[in-house]
Parts: structure tokens; C-alpha cells; sequence
């Protein structure tokens, strides 16, 4: 099923608590107070939840910025439009 | 209670042991405890009290040894709290130093304050919670430091074999504790920063055969979500959990798991105010006891009193905890006037309500005091409250130990709010729920009615 990249920036910002349009493919991991830990396992349930998959351990901790989640997502057979 | 050689002098003895790090470094007992007294030599004529922000470095750990072998009594913050904390720290205390490991690099600077008197048996003043900036402090002494350190060593079973990985910030008790009771039976430590999200976490716990790791209960939804339990790690022994309480359904799974890969699963109940510990569960050999707290440490003295003060020895009678031994601080550190006569308590009242099993186990069944435990923070629901609505906020907070809830007047800016919170408490924000209300529901007597405000805020949120 393909989705849009704005889709998956919405999904950060939600879960996040980051506004949409300070989501950018650049975000990262750590570089943003508001995605610690925590944030990034609801990111990673909201994601699974989202996309109907089940991430991998290596994946799940690789997901370090907005880019490098669309590009894991594709693993999954996520297709970007 | 008789106490062996102090963990900050015993260690040196262990030579061959050693503490690496994330950054590939290696560093001998006889190593560090030569960098310990260089760190110590300028230690001598120090006075008043220094604010110490660590982390999980070498030189951090080389200077907190030399402290409190100088007998230089800290402020301990974790590196990563909010300046915000940091000013209201100094400004409480008028620390004559800070030592500030932030940056790579420590930074030492004097203030300008004068050295003010401290009470003698002081080694520590500990917030009792991470980052919140309304906690409140405790403080701790040597004797409490070392007792606390002995008494987890005992009912853990630590030999100099073992090597725990810093899972946990080193300025909060239950981290302060692994590396402290480590140091003692001079076992081996891998110090790093990097949290269970992050990929050399799990590469340095690998490579450099960690035997223990410590979590609290939002470590244990980590590991599950990332398929510890699938994961090979021969090496790793030994799980401990503290920090608040984990779920009934994790609690059972690594329960399982444990006995079915003859690992050791040790559950705790603590607080900051004795120092770390106070009762714990060897989930292992007593699997039908978990969501229990187990019995009190070695050293120590636990018992309920019901609401007259009175001792409850009945089993499965309710009561509130209280617990004695030589790891109960000095006192709350609320005032500069605390540091030079503390309150010296000689039991501690912990505030949980519970009841004694006919094989004499604790069981937590409530809390009398309005606290709450997110992510191992400890809340206080009231000093929370009552520093927000002096802020001008109309609201009213209440929750449990998977969210906080505020129920907030109509017309006040929901997400300001949500910004301020996440300043001061570093809370995600889907840990917070916040309902507007029209009008808040209060008692007969004019006060809060907290249980129709959960009723309101469950009927809303899901």
C-alpha cells in the first residue's frame, strides 16, 4: 500500500509533540529534547500500529531521524508516493 | 550494624578489576584509585558544599570517589536536568563550587558564596527524583552511602566476578547504588550514557560481557518491545528492577523468563530517603510471589503501622510501611538550615499502605501520600499542584503510575501547559492527559474531590 511522506510527518508530530512543520527529514533521535526514550517507543508502537508491521530490534533502534524511517519503512514494504 | 572498609576506599584493593567505558576506555582499580588521590590533593582545604552534575564517565566517577574520600560533601544532579534546576539548587544551597560534567570536558568553577557549615555526617544531597524540578532533596551520610552498599551486596549475592552495565543515570539512587555496591566487592562496571534505545548500548553490553543490568519498569517495556527475552546474552545473569512498580504482565514474563534460562530476577521496592533500598524479591526462587515486595534487606527493619500509629502484626491486615535501618538519611534538605542540623530521622515513614502475606511477605496495596511514579520519576502530586497554581494555572492534578492527569480550567492555554510541564518534568507527552472542565468537582468541604476528577478524566480519555 503506498503512503505519503506527509502522512509519516504527521505521525512524528503527533506522537512527538513536535509541530508538523518543524518535522523535517532531517529530525534526529536525541537532537530534539521532546524525542527521548520514551517518545521514541510510542513512535515505534505508532508506527507498527500505522503500517500494520512488526519492526525488527535493529530497525527499531536504526530509526535515529525522519529520513531513515522512510527508508527502514520501504523494508517493510511501505511505498512512498 | 558493623560496616566493612568503605566502598570508596575498599575498591583499590580489587587491582585487576577494572571499569570500562562506551568510548573504548579501560581503567585498572590501581589506575583509577591513582587518579582518585591526584583528584583528592586538591580536595584538602575545600569547604561548604560543591554541586556536582554527573553522568556516567571515568572522570566523573574518579571525582565522586575523591569526594567523598576528601569528605567533600555534593549536591548530586544528573547531567541532563534543565538549568532551571540547576539555578534553584544554587540558590538553595550556595554551593562554593560547581563541578559541571555536561560538557565532555569537566568544568570546574567557584562561586561567589562563602562557605557556609555543613553538618559533618553529610556525603550527599540527592533529589528524589531525575529531573523534576519541584522535587524534593534528601540527604545522605557516609554511613548510609555504605550501609545500603553492604546490605544489596549480601542479598544480591556480589562478587568480584560480576559486571554491571550503567543502565540507569548516575545521580539517582538506584544507579548511584549499582556502581556503588560494584565498587565494594570490587566487581567490574562498563560505564555509558547511552539508553536501552540506543544501538551501542546493546553493543557494549555484548562486547564487553556485561553479567547485570538494572532497570526500572519503563526499561522492562523496552525490553519487551525490543525482544530481550529472544536475545542471546550468555554472560548476563543477573536482571534487577526498582524504581516504581512494574506490571503484573511483564513482571510474570521476565519471571518466566528467568527461571527458564537460570537467570537471577531481583524485584525492589526503595526510596531515595533510604538511600536506595528497602525490600526486595528474588523473583527466582519465589515465582509465586511476584507483584510482591519481598522482605526487608538484610540489616534493616520493616513493619506496617494502621492508622493509629499502632503496629499491625497480623497478616494480611493493612497498614503504612515504615522502615528503619542505617541507610535512612539524614533528613529532607529543604533549607541551607537543614544542611547544618538535619532532622535525623529514625524510621521512615514511606507513605505506601500494604499488608504482610501468612509466609511473611510485603504486599504494596495503595499509597497514602499523594505521589505517583512515571518513567521512575517520583512525583508529589501536591508540591506539583501547588507550584503550578502559583504560577496562576487553575487546575488540579491527580493520576497513577502510567499517567499524570490534570484536570485544567476552560479558557487556559492547554498546550503552554503541556510546553511548561515538559520543561520542568522532561515528561512525554503521552504521559500526561489533560481534561478541561467547566467546573471542578470539590468535596462537601471545599476541597478537590480527586476521585471524581479520575472518574471525569476516565469517562473522557480512553
Amino acid at each position: 500500500m503506498s503512503h505519503s511522506k506527509f502522512e509519516l510527518k504527521q505521525l512524528f508530530s503527533s506522537t512527538l509533540g513536535i509541530p508538523s512543520e518543524l518535522v523535517t527529514d532531517e529530525l534526529a533521535y536525541n537532537a530534539d529534547p521532546r524525542w527521548d526514550s520514551t517518545a521514541h517507543l510510542q513512535l515505534v508502537m505508532a508506527i507498527e500500529n500505522t503500517f500494520g508491521i512488526t519492526l525488527e530490534m535493529d530497525d527499531m533502534l536504526d530509526m535515529s531521524s525522519v529520513a531513515k524511517a522512510a527508508e527502514i519503512l520501504k523494508k517493510y514494504g511501505v511505498v512512498w508516493n | 550494624m558493623e560496616l566493612k572498609p568503605f566502598f570508596w576506599e575498599n575498591y583499590a584493593t580489587f587491582k585487576g578489576n577494572a571499569v570500562w567505558t562506551d568510548r573504548g576506555e579501560v581503567l585498572s582499580y590501581s589506575r583509577l584509585d591513582q587518579e582518585v588521590i591526584a583528584v583528592g590533593a586538591n580536595l584538602h582545604r575545600r569547604q561548604g558544599l560543591a554541586l556536582f552534575i554527573a553522568r556516567n564517565s571515568i572522570s566523573c566517577l574518579t571525582h565522586y570517589l575523591a569526594f567523598l574520600r576528601s569528605r567533600v560533601p555534593f549536591i548530586l544532579l544528573d547531567w541532563k536536568v534543565g538549568q532551571a534546576v540547576i539555578d534553584a539548587m544554587i540558590e538553595r544551597f550556595s554551593p562554593t563550587v560547581i563541578i559541571d560534567f555536561r560538557s565532555e570536558e569537566i568544568i570546574w568553577t567557584a562561586t561567589a558564596f562563602k562557605a557556609k557549615p555543613v553538618h559533618p555526617d553529610l556525603a550527599l544531597i540527592l533529589p528524589t527524583s531525575g529531573s523534576s524540578g519541584v522535587a524534593k532533596s534528601v540527604m545522605i551520610s557516609y554511613t548510609n552511602l555504605q550501609a545500603n552498599a553492604e546490605s544489596i551486596v549480601t542479598y544480591l549475592g556480589l562478587t568480584p566476578g560480576e559486571r554491571a552495565i550503567t543502565s540507569l543515570p548516575f545521580a539517582y539512587s538506584y544507579g548511584l547504588s549499582v556502581i556503588n555496591t560494584h565498587l565494594l566487592v570490587g566487581a567490574g562496571l562498563i560505564l555509558t550514557d547511552h539508553s536501552l534505545l540506543d544501538k551501542p548500548f546493546w553493543q557494549i553490553l555484548t562486547t564487553l560481557s556485561a553479567t547485570s543490568m538494572a532497570g526500572v519498569p519503563f526499561h522492562f517495556e523496552i525490553m519487551e518491545k525490543l525482544r530481550f527475552r529472544e536475545m542471546a546474552l550468555p554472560h548476563l545473569q543477573t536482571l534487577t528492577q526498582a524504581g516504581g512498580k512494574l506490571s503484573l504482565k511483564l513482571a510474570e514474563l521476565f519471571a518466566a523468563y528467568a527461571i527458564g534460562s537460570d537467570r537471577r530476577f531481583f524485584m525492589m521496592y526503595g526510596q531515595t530517603e533510604a538511600t536506595a533500598r528497602i525490600a526486595y524479591l528474588a523473583v527466582h526462587e519465589n515465582p509465586g510471589k511476584v507483584g510482591s515486595i519481598g522482605s526487608v534487606i538484610p540489616g534493616g527493619k520493616l513493619y506496617l503501622v494502621d492508622h493509629n500509629g499502632v503496629q499491625v502484626v497480623e497478616s494480611n491486615r493493612k497498614g503504612e510501611l515504615i522502615y528503619e535501618g542505617p541507610n535512612v538519611m539524614l533528613g529532607d534538605a529543604l533549607t541551607q538550615d537543614d544542611v547544618i542540623v538535619p532532622t535525623l530521622p529514625n524510621k521512615l515513614d514511606t507513605g505506601d499502605i500494604g499488608e504482610i502475606d501468612d509466609d511473611g511477605f510485603f504486599w504494596i496495596t495503595g499509597r497514602k501520600s499523594r505521589f505517583i511514579k512515571l518513567k521512575g520519576k517520583r512525583i508529589d502530586l501536591d508540591a506539583l499542584q501547588n507550584a503550578l497554581r502559583d504560577q496562576g494555572w487553575d487546575l488540579w492534578l491527580t493520576g497513577d503510575d502510567t499517567q499524570l492527569e490534570i484536570i485544567l480550567a476552560n479558557g487556559q492555554n492547554r498546550f503552554q501547559l503541556e510546553n511548561e510541564l515538559f520543561d520542568l518534568l522532561s515528561l512525554h507527552h503521552s504521559l500526561v492527559k489533560i481534561v478541561e472542565i467547566e467546573r471542578f468537582p470539590m468535596t462537601a468541604n471545599g476541597k478537590p474531590d480527586y476521585p471524581k476528577m479520575r472518574e471525569l478524566i476516565h469517562a473522557v480519555l480512553p
